[in-house]
């Protein structure tokens, strides 16, 4: 570390999960009181992610095969499994400020929390509040994109997909307070009591499965056959949508 | 099986595909990758590492070295975004209009790659087939501890390019 901050290459060697415990552990508590840390940290996850998008595009016109998801990504996974740790894009004061890299937090608790209940609407401990959502699905070269509109009382949209690929999403509109985490796999938007935001959420072209999850309920889902099909189409989403 | 023995069968079917795709990206000419590929295959057979316990690391080293090698066979300049695109003409199966845009995001992407260093290319290149740093660390002669900074250093470079206004992924 130089003058206090972690340099870039040991925040890279955090990423990809080469550090020993005890350096990774005094990197983690310096990140959670550093926030310029924290965002050099975000910013070179996020680069990664996009070189990584890049040469899937360079892939399919070459007319090579991606790489399959373990050789691709397997040192990261590994400090995923190893601490828990997952990436927080916390909405700070200008929510439609672009690519959101804010924050990055150990957020166990999050994840524990993260398969859904199963059961109706309004299953005891989630308050849904008025939640509703407009999805507008495209495919946007080799990536999918889905723009949600909603407005939420306390809800919490999910998208999982059966990539451990991350997903990247960015804020629209809402009250500064919404934040979203993103894990292997997909993201969650957990909003506010009073929150109408919009995000666009782009996800890896290794997705062939989505579900969307309102307030632990499934109200959408897709295949890679029914994904191939779409060029552009809209869902509402909500309560009372998806039965 | 002796420790100087290898399958290279079982090599090649297990690791052909990943490794044509980091020749691939790595020389931005997918003929060229799949000679490297084959003349690794070669070295392989005809001198076999002493060492046998991580032959997946120990090929791509190879396969590096090979590229490297007709790197300083090849003209003073050279620019991997120049690399021959692949013929436009004769895939039946797609239309001019398609293979137009194939061939766009090729370049596109060589160019973005032709930015780095061919050992900085070699280094996030290798990071993507998952290889520890202490195994590209190996590939590219460097310390375990200055691959996290080549890498770091590599990833701002491209920023301009990776960025979300404009770039590759525009």
């Amino acid at each position: 570390m130089t003058r206090g901050h972690i340099e870039n290459g040991e925040l890279i060697r955090l990423l990809d999960g080469e550090c020993p415990p005890e350096e990774e552990a005094r990197m983690r508590r310096h990140l959670q009181h550093c926030e310029e840390c924290r965002r050099g940290a975000a910013e070179l996850e996020q680069l990664s992610d996009r070189f990584r998008l890049a040469l899937q595009h360079g892939d399919a016109a070459e007319g090579v095969a991606h790489a399959p998801a373990r050789a691709r990504r397997w040192p990261r996974r590994r400090l995923l499994q190893a601490a828990a740790i997952f990436l927080v894009v916390a909405v700070a004061a200008s929510p439609a400020r672009g690519w959101l890299v804010e924050g990055w937090h150990a957020i166990r608790s999050l994840f524990v929390e993260a398969p859904a209940p199963e059961g109706p609407v309004g299953a005891p401990g989630i308050d849904v509040g008025e939640t509703t959502a407009v999805v507008t699905f495209a495919t946007v070269g080799a990536e999918f994109r889905l723009d949600v509109l909603s407005t939420q009382h306390r809800g919490t949209v999910t998208i999982a997909t059966d990539s451990v690929e991350s997903a990247s999403a960015r804020v629209l509109g809402g009250d500064g307070s919404e934040e979203l985490v993103v894990f292997p796999g997909g993201l969650r938007i957990l909003n506010a009591p009073t929150s109408a935001a919009s995000y666009e959420v782009l996800l890896p072209p290794t997705v062939s499965d989505i579900e969307i999850r309102i307030a632990g309920r499934t109200v959408w889902t897709a295949n890679a056959a029914a994904l191939s099909g779409f060029i552009r189409r809209e869902f509402e989403l909500g309560p009372g949508a998806g039965r | 099986m002796d420790e100087h023995t290898v399958d290279v069968d079982a090599l090649f079917a297990e690791h052909n595909t990943a490794l044509v795709r980091y020749l691939t990206r790595l020389t931005g000419d997918s003929e060229q990758a799949q000679d490297a590929a084959q003349e690794s295959y070669l070295r392989l057979h005809t001198r076999p590492p002493v060492h046998t316990a991580n032959l997946r690391a120990w090929l791509f080293t190879v396969a590096t070295n090979v590229v490297r090698d007709q790197w300083k066979k090849q003209a003073p300049v050279r620019e991997l975004a120049d690399a021959p695109p692949l013929a436009l003409a004769t895939d039946p199966q797609h239309d001019p209009h398609e293979q137009l845009e194939r061939a766009e995001r090729r370049q596109i992407v060589r160019r973005m790659l032709a930015k780095l260093t061919d050992r900085e290319r070699t280094v996030l290149l290798m990071r993507e087939e998952g290889f520890l740093h202490r195994e590209i660390a190996e590939a590219v002669g460097t310390t375990t501890k200055s691959v996290g900074t080549m890498i770091a250093r590599a990833l701002r470079k491209l920023a301009g390019e990776l960025g979300p206004a404009g770039g590759v992924l525009s």
